[in-house]
């Protein structure tokens, strides 16, 4: 065995044991709750929203912040940005592909809601339809 | 971008490239190494093969309902199993669960925590840098700033502000609003310097000028809400007298470098938990209904010693984490606010009905440019004496003035965008000046070393009376890790706002306060 190799098992396991950063699934809230991710946005308007990534759609994504639930058009968004993540929205434009399909996985329904599901959901929370955020 | 780094002399650092190289490689293996990680969220196909899996698994039934198994999941014969919490649809209801069967799930996802060795090598070597960087500017850290803002005076620089000192994280971003002793030339430009003197990376979303006129004699400061506000009938008050009893009349009466600093009693009593000290001002009221306090001050360096020694240093390899993910995070960022707003800053109250009431909060100006600021003072009814106590916690400021104006009212402004940005070599440069001409997605970004020139349009002098100009800034930085940071105990925790943290700065600042404000500015990291 050279000295190469036998120095880099050792090497490996100090870097191992060295400082460690980033999200691990410990920390990680979305991991260990059936709540999706924390978005927290600002709309065009100025208007500062924070709340539960519950869906994502074609046309925005729908919030719930305990008492409301709302579809915020992705054209109203001027920034979004979620909790523990590096995702991030800006300036009205829908997400990529590659963006939507992860923040789809970390929202609550990622499955999407079938319009009987979402009822029951507006139901839960004395809601007749889904509201919209204007810009 | 044209606002990149240049070293002095780029032929002698081609000469010593093979050198740097070496000793930097030689560095790395003596650092300490960084791992970095992420958590990768990955779908499971509802046609998986029977498998194992690990790490937390998060099922999405049919009905609405969903399945969270911390633990892990075993998949086959049909079903998932494992222990796990089901949730109903509105999250009202959670019961424990150990199986679950396939054809009433929806969707399945999976977390697994991933390492990232592209950066935890390229982190490993950037705390190598650094730490050459450092050393190479004797650099000691205590110059935690944020852009420093320089007019062009008749014999130099002059310093005018440092802006959105306290905004070292995105989700602190925030405004600044300084008055600014600069004039325009006589062609009506107003140019100031913007300079990274510090090792953090600026960035700078809004640059923008107010320009007020007002009559000769006025004087036009920013209050607590970023508005400006006209004074006039400036005096001293009658009486100042800190908590120790000190009469502070003749050093707050001017502005002239002369400054209060908290008594060493105080001081030392604040170590042991006594967190506050204060200053009582006393003039007639004059039968007014308001009038205004009128502040140039700045921080002391002990803001310096708390963010640097407590709330990174002492944090060792998490304080990375800590910037560069918790803060990003709304509940440590509030947390970390409130925490603020209590013990940094200074209140403004006024006495009425048998106690000071506060009527302001002058938030932390940064330890570097004097900063004038004016704060309305109700005056209550009937009393012939406005008492006005300024509290803070023990030597966090340095106070050059403390006067009354007779008469406030708000300031008519007007705005004046950025017209130009010249890099250090003199050239425009349209890609900046776009990043910081509107408070958008766009940001201007400098390393330390960097300056550049922001030059605006004001126009020709009012016919009658004077004008004073204001930068209004916004933007936020980031702080540079130091390697003897990234060396210090790795399993010390990060941050946590509290008094106990706020005793431990004061403790070591004590240590070193005298010997910190003598090496203040030749610790500068030289601009280029």
């Amino acid at each position: 065995m050279t000295a190469t190799r036998r120095a880099l098992p050792l090497g490996l396991a100090l870097v191992a044991l060295s400082c460690v950063f980033g999200q691990s699934v410990v920390t990680y809230d979305p991991a260990h709750s059936p709540r999706g991710v924390t978005a927290t946005m600002r709309t065009s308007s100025g208007r500062h929203l924070t709340g539960e990534l519950i869906e994502v759609r074609d046309a925005g994504l729908v919030v719930g912040n305990g008492t409301t639930i709302v579809l915020v058009p992705y054209a109203v968004i001027r920034s979004a940005a979620f909790a523990q993540t590096s995702l991030f929205l800006e300036k009205g434009r829908a997400p990529d592909v590659s963006t939507r399909g992860k923040l789809r996985l970390l929202s609550r329904f990622p499955q999407g809601l079938s319009p009987a599901l979402l009822q029951q959901l507006l139901d839960a929370h004395g809601q007749s339809e889904l509201a919209t955020v204007a810009p | 971008m044209p606002l990149g780094p240049v070293a002095r002399n780029p032929g002698s650092w081609r000469d010593r490239g093979r050198r740097a190289l070496a000793l930097l490689l030689a560095a790395t293996i003596a650092a300490p190494a960084c791992m970095f990680q992420h958590v990768d969220v990955r779908p499971i196909p509802l046609d998986a093969r029977s498998q194992f899996i690990a790490s937390p698994v998060k099922a999405h039934l049919k009905d609405g309902s969903t399945v969270v198994f911390t633990e892990g999941v075993t998949i086959g014969d049909g079903l998932l199993r494992g222990r796990g919490t089901r949730h109903d649809l509105d999250l009202a209801r959670a019961i424990p669960v150990d199986s679950v069967p396939l054809d009433s799930v929806a969707a399945l996802e999976n977390f697994r925590t991933r390492s990232d060795v592209a950066a935890s090598t390229a982190m490993t070597l950037l705390a190598v840098g650094g730490g050459a960087l450092a050393t190479a500017f004797l650099l000691v850290a205590i110059f935690g700033s944020c852009p420093t803002v320089y007019s062009h005076g008749d014999t130099g620089p002059v310093l005018e502000a440092e802006t959105f000192s306290h905004s070292i994280a995105p989700l602190l971003e925030s405004r600044d609003l300084h008055r600014l002793g600069a004039g325009a030339d006589p062609s009506g430009a107003v140019t100031l310097d913007v300079r990274n003197e510090a090792l953090e990376t600026h960035y700078i979303n809004h640059l923008q000028l107010l320009e007020v006129t007002h009559p000769r004699g006025a004087l036009v400061a920013p209050g607590p809400d970023n508005r400006p506000l006209l004074l006039r009938g400036l005096r001293p008050f009658t009486t100042a007298v800190d908590r120790g009893g000190r009469d502070l009349g003749p050093v707050l009466a001017q502005a002239d470098g002369q400054a209060f600093q908290s008594d060493a009693a105080t001081l030392a009593a604040a170590e042991s938990g006594d967190l506050q000290d204060w200053i009582d001002l006393t003039a007639p009221a004059d039968g007014r209904k308001e009038m205004a306090l009128v502040l140039r001050s700045k921080n002391s360096l002990l803001s310096t010693v708390l963010f640097y020694d407590v709330m990174l240093a002492s944090a060792g390899p998490r304080a990375l984490a800590w910037i560069g993910s918790d803060l990003d995070q709304i509940s440590t960022a509030v947390r970390l606010g409130r925490w603020v707003q209590r013990r940094l800053g200074m209140r403004v109250s006024v006495w009425r009905d048998g106690a000071y009431r506060e009527v302001a909060r002058v938030p932390d100006a940064g330890p570097i440019a004097w900063k004038d600021a004016a704060v309305v003072l109700p005056v209550p009814p009937g009393e012939t004496t406005l008492r006005v106590r300024l509290s803070f916690t023990p030597d966090l400021w340095r106070i050059d003035r403390a006067a009354l104006a007779g008469s406030v009212e708000p300031a008519s402004a007007r705005t004046v965008a950025a017209a130009r940005v010249f890099g250090r070599d003199g050239r425009l440069d349209a890609q900046a000046l776009a990043a910081i001409r509107d408070a958008d997605g766009r940001y201007l970004e400098t390393m330390p070393g960097q300056r550049f020139t922001v030059v605006f349009d004001a126009g020709p002098s009012p016919v009658s009376g004077e004008r004073t100009f204001l930068l209004s800034s916004q933007g936020y930085y980031t702080e540079w890790i130091r390697a003897d940071w990234l060396r210090a105990d790795a399993s010390a925790a990060p941050f946590t706002p509290s008094d106990a943290a706020m005793r431990t700065a004061l403790r070591r600042w004590r240590e070193v306060r005298g010997s910190m404000e003598n090496d203040f500015e030749r610790h500068r990291i030289p601009v280029l």
